[in-house]
């Protein structure tokens, strides 16, 4: 994490759920107590993780609805990276391809669009750990421009 | 030392109190007053009889001092500080103290302290601050006069003279000098690379009687063909340096000789001006997201002082899922206005793992090898990429590569090697980690590309001697290639990691030309009154001699030693201000060393002007020691002059020192007795008549 590494945790329990994997958060809060954990906010609306891609404006997997959290502050030596990403919508099985090209977890609630998402957060996340913030800074790049002509 | 018995007062002790005095006396004009109305006889015998009581009772006394006199002091100060190393003038200061000395070791009660004002560093000459030191010890009763041999430049005249006491100057010339001098008025420190900076400067004649006309400048700058110039004197003159690169940039001015000045050594001034960079504009393309793209975000992002434009193609022009463009966050790059307007505007490119998939045409291709023909800077990191129909060997930057794709790709896992010439190269020169002769302390990489036709320098290679980073000049630009993608695996500590950052930071600030990384450049600096050269060089050969240029024109040659890392230095000691210069035959360098003590080479001129008015105030005297020589000492009353044609005098004081004093009664009680009753019997005759 210090080298620029993220560390997605899903905690299997958030929104529809939240039943599903009881003792989850306390097993999170085991795991992070080891780790060094910057101050967490819930993703803001603007954030790169909605816009890497895909255009986002909630992150579902298996489960829907639920809250998903990074670091609070942008760390500038890191291009404004959050070290960490924790959810808890079950995204690995939303994913979740068997032999025969069939999807073994339903979505809940449920539909094809929930699913599609949930691949779109996938590839999010993937240019998110490789891009870092390039689309926050697409933001400034005319400003930038705007000043070379001086 | 001499003793001597003075009346010194008459002294009153009356026996009673003031107002018994008082009122006594009060009576007795009363008294008198009345039998001077009655017209009394014997009322004067009356009144001389009171005024004698009351006189007794009042009990004067003569005092009888014993006094021993004390000799007058004078106080020679001798200047001592850097100007009076000026032709004669230590000479001439020597001569005079050595006269002074003997003419006032023969004149009675007389003592003379000497006090050299020595080269106080940089506050210039502290000739009243020398003097009130010698002073303080001195008791001002005492004090004959000050007489001081200096140049007559003293940096700290007070408004009021600080002593009563004739103040004699000896001026170390013959008569008023004339000094020429180069002034820079306003020199900026610092100059922003690619733009110029103003310089402003005087020619002044100082002493002159009407400064006029034109006085040739000669303006050099980091050992460039001089530039002359003609200037009028007394006026400012703006002088143009533009800032070519990073680093230091040292300026030497010179204005030519007047005729008769004193000393040209402060008609030269050298001015270092350091280049620094505005904010580094940095345009990094970069191929389909990899592992490695966030290595050089990192590094680019987290210097403020940073512009990063970021290109990259997150998808293809080929590739569509059908998504609605309305749910993809792709915005349009303005290409054209980086790849074509914009493009000159940039310090460094970065291509990383770019290919080039019909994006970009080739005249924006063509654009980047002239932006790199005309000055500037490439670097670009290599992978798979390279090999393959969308490599940027095919399009027209392939002509400013140093290598070009063999057509295969070597994956293995091996240790980057520095080359014999990388270890002697500043770029990878003494890298943190490299082990001579051992492993290098860093991870391994498991893919390099293999090239053909390979040019430039080779710094790093793999464990089969295959380049890895080759760095070349193009035209007047600067190309690094990096034949591997895998740097990052050091930026994730990947097998120890390894120094990532310092290498590509230090191939970066190569290819921005910043002085630091020539590898082939000689550089003088001087620090604390020590010249230091260094030369580096990528030639194996050992060092060669330099020829050091002191700012008076002796040279001296001086072997380097070698310090390892293809640098090669040398120091010795660089008192004297000015411009030095070192050559080792190819290369020049210039440092520049302040002077130790400005104010004291800011006027050279011997004068009298400067401390006249002082000695005015004192009573005293300015003269010159030429041709007049020294003049002779002589003591003189306080109330008469204190110098004269050949002779300067030491006031005479008569202090002295009361080692005894006596009380002589003016009417001892053996004399007042008879007196009283002799008046009184007088005036009782009078008056019973």
């Amino acid at each position: 994490m210090r080298n620029g590494g993220i560390v997605l945790f899903d905690t299997r329990s958030a929104g529809s759920g939240e039943a599903f994997s009881p003792g989850s958060d306390a097993a999170l809060r085991r795991v992070a107590a080891e780790l060094t954990i910057p101050p967490l906010a819930p993703v803001p609306a603007d954030h790169v993780l909605g816009r890497a891609f895909y255009l986002l404006s909630e992150f579902p997997g298996r489960y829907a609805g639920g809250q998903v959290w990074v670091a609070r502050d942008q760390d500038r030596a890191n291009d404004s990276i959050s070290p960490v990403i924790i959810g808890g919508h079950d995204w690995a099985a939303a994913w979740a391809v068997d032999a025969q090209g069939r999807n073994p977890f339903a979505t809940i609630p449920g539909g094809q669009r929930q699913r599609t998402l949930a691949y779109r957060f996938g590839v999010n996340l993937v240019m998110y750990a490789l891009t870092g913030n390039y689309k926050g800074d697409q933001v400034h790049v005319p400003a930038i421009l705007e000043r070379l002509g001086n | 030392m001499r003793l001597e018995q003075t009346i010194a007062a008459l002294r009153f002790d009356p026996l009673l109190p003031d107002f018994v005095l008082v009122a006594l006396a009060v009576l007795a004009v009363a008294v008198v007053g009345f039998g001077l109305w009655r017209r009394a006889r014997g009322v004067l015998w009356r009144a001389a009889l009171f005024a004698l009581l009351l006189g007794w009772l009042a009990n004067p006394r003569l005092v009888q001092e014993t006094r021993e006199t004390l000799p007058d002091i004078g106080l020679l100060v001798i200047d001592e500080s850097a100007s009076m190393r000026i032709g004669d003038r230590a000479k001439l200061a020597e001569q005079a103290r050595e006269a002074i000395e003997a003419r006032a070791g023969r004149l009675p009660e007389l003592e003379l302290r000497t006090v050299v004002v020595p080269e106080a560093g940089s506050n210039g000459t502290r000739l009243f601050e020398g003097m009130q030191r010698a002073l303080s010890e001195i008791p001002r009763d005492r004090l004959a006069g000050v007489v001081a041999v200096t140049d007559g430049q003293a940096h700290d005249i007070p408004a009021d003279p600080p002593f009563d006491a004739p103040l004699h100057v000896l001026v170390t010339s013959a008569g008023e000098q004339t000094d020429r001098r180069l002034r820079v008025i306003e020199a900026p420190g610092f100059g922003l690379v690619g733009r110029s900076v103003e310089l402003r400067v005087i020619i002044e004649d100082l002493g002159a009687d009407r400064p006029s006309g034109a006085a040739r400048l000669t303006v050099r700058r980091d050992g460039e063909p001089p530039q002359v110039t003609s200037v009028p004197v007394g006026r400012e003159h703006r002088i143009e340096v533009p800032i070519a690169r990073a680093g230091p940039t040292v300026v030497e001015m010179e204005a030519e000789a007047r005729d008769g000045e004193v000393s040209p050594l402060n008609n030269r001034q050298v001015v270092t001006i350091n280049g620094v960079r505005d904010r580094l504009r940095v345009l990094l393309v970069s191929g389909e997201p990899h592992q490695g793209e966030r290595t050089w975000r990192r590094l680019l992002k987290a210097d403020a002082s940073v512009d990063l434009v970021h290109f990259t193609i997150l998808r293809p022009p080929e590739k569509d899922d059908l998504t609605p463009l309305n749910e993809l966050a792709l915005i349009p790059f303005p290409v054209r206005e980086l790849f074509q307007v914009k493009l000159r505007e940039f310090d460094l490119i970065v291509f990383d793992r770019f290919q080039n998939r019909g994006i970009l045409p080739p005249a924006y291709m063509r654009n980047i090898a002239e932006y790199v023909r005309g000055g500037g800077a490439l670097l670009m990191s290599v992978g798979p990429d390279f090999v393959g129909a969308g490599s940027l060997a095919l399009t027209p930057l392939g002509q400013v590569l140093p290598a070009r794709p063999a057509g295969s790709i070597a994956e293995h896992r091996f240790r980057p090697l520095i080359t014999d010439l990388g270890q002697r190269h500043p770029v990878t020169a003494e890298l943190p980690g490299w082990k001579d002769g051992a492993d290098p302390e860093w991870g391994h990489w498991y893919r390099s590309i293999d090239t053909s036709s390979v040019q430039g320098m080779p710094l790093m290679s793999d464990d089969r001697g295959a380049p890895l980073l080759l760095l070349e000049r193009v035209d007047q630009g600067r190309v690094a290639l990096f034949l591997s993608d895998q740097i990052w695996l050091w930026s994730r500590d990947h097998d120890g990691g390894g120094p990532h950052a310092e290498l590509l930071r230090r191939i970066a600030h190569w290819l921005m030309k910043e002085p630091e990384l020539e590898e082939e450049d000689l550089t003088a600096r001087v620090e604390a009154g020590r010249l230091t050269v260094e030369r580096r060089s990528l030639e194996a050969a050992p060092p060669p001699e330099v020829t050091i240029t002191d700012p008076d024109g002796n040279t001296t040659r001086v072997q380097l030693a070698p310090a390892g890392g293809g640098r090669s230095t040398a120091t010795l000691p660089a008192e004297t201000p000015g411009v030095w210069q070192a050559t080792d035959g190819t290369r020049t360098a210039f440092a520049a060393a302040g002077a130790a003590n400005p104010p004291e080479v800011a006027d050279l001129r011997a004068t009298a002007t400067l401390l006249e008015p002082m000695a005015r105030a004192t009573g005293g005297s300015v003269r010159f020691l030429q041709p007049g020589g020294v003049p002779d000492l002589r003591r003189t009353e306080p109330d008469r002059d204190a110098a004269g044609g050949s002779w300067i005098g030491l006031r005479r004081n008569r202090d002295h020192l009361v080692t005894g004093v006596a009380a002589l009664p003016l009417l001892p009680p053996w004399l007042a007795l008879p007196l009283l009753l002799g008046v009184a019997v007088v005036a009782w005759r009078r008056e019973g008549r």
